[in-house]
């Protein structure tokens, strides 16, 4: 069927406008949210979504110089007085997983229990999982805590470790990283 | 006599097709701008991550026969 450029100009008129009327229906929807004029009063219906983010602005504990047998935690009067601060720096409660991200000893891989973490206090709500617990692999991660709260004044929790160097260690300089995993609180 | 209709010539036709895809391209750049301006459809962020560091320098244990043991249970 052969059509004539007459009903092709009739036809695409039609595309057009309706493109532009398509167009001109989905703004209108959308200014529907939002409405008002300079000279009156304003509706505006908005919902803020809720974002989950943390930050460790403490991200080292150091340990210095400990012998091959030595045991060390974060606590106590005796231990290193050094946390790993995380900030809860979103707008939602937050539930805390730690796993590890390199192992500490090379003489011994996570999970062991020669490297052992544990939350040691929060600022605010949120239950704070105080048990020592072996640092797990990825597939496997510890909580550290759950609810955690977003408000300014109380969403720090504080982190410590507890480790133990294994006799058959090698001398020398050591580091692990531990990854936390801050997911939104059910 | 039967007045014969007038033929609308290729180019006027093709001048249209450009248009209409340039209207319709158009019309869909507003309304990708007009619902991001609005932050219509975004989804907040459910999860975070961040890292920490332990650091220690192991030196020898003081001579003498002795063992270390460390608990295999978690403990509180």
């Amino acid at each position: 069927m052969k059509i004539s450029n007459n009903s092709l100009v009739v036809l695409l008129a039609v595309a057009i406008i309706a493109s532009v009327g398509g167009t001109f229906v989905s703004v209108s929807f959308m200014d529907d949210i939002i409405t008002g004029a300079a000279t009156t009063l304003g509706n505006v219906t908005l919902t803020i979504g809720g974002t989950a983010n943390c930050n460790a602005t403490d991200d080292l504990i150091a340990f210095g110089t400990i012998s091959q047998g030595v045991n060390n935690q974060t606590t106590g009067d005796t231990g290193a007085y050094d946390w790993i601060t995380i900030e809860n720096t979103g707008n939602v409660n937050l539930d805390i997983t730690a796993e590890t991200q390199a192992n500490l000893f090379s003489s011994y891989s996570a999970p062991t229990a020669y490297w052992k973490i544990y939350c040691n206090n929060t600022q605010g709500g949120g239950t704070c999982n105080g048990t020592h617990h072996n640092l797990q692999e990825s597939s496997n991660a510890t909580s550290i805590i759950t609810g955690h709260v977003f408000a300014d004044a109380t969403d720090e929790c504080y982190i410590g470790m507890n480790i133990t160097v294994p006799m058959d260690e090698a001398t020398g300089a050591k580091h692990g990283d531990i990854l936390f995993t801050c997911t939104q609180a059910a | 006599m039967k007045r014969e209709r007038k033929e609308v010539s290729d180019k006027v036709v093709v001048v249209l097709l450009i248009s209409a895809v340039v209207v319709s391209v158009l019309g869909a750049f507003v309304v990708y701008e007009y619902s991001h301006s609005y932050g219509l459809g975004e989804e907040g962020q459910v999860e975070d991550q961040s890292t920490g560091r332990v650091v220690l320098n192991v030196v020898e244990a003081p001579q003498g026969d002795f063992e270390v043991e460390v608990e295999d249970e978690d403990f509180k």
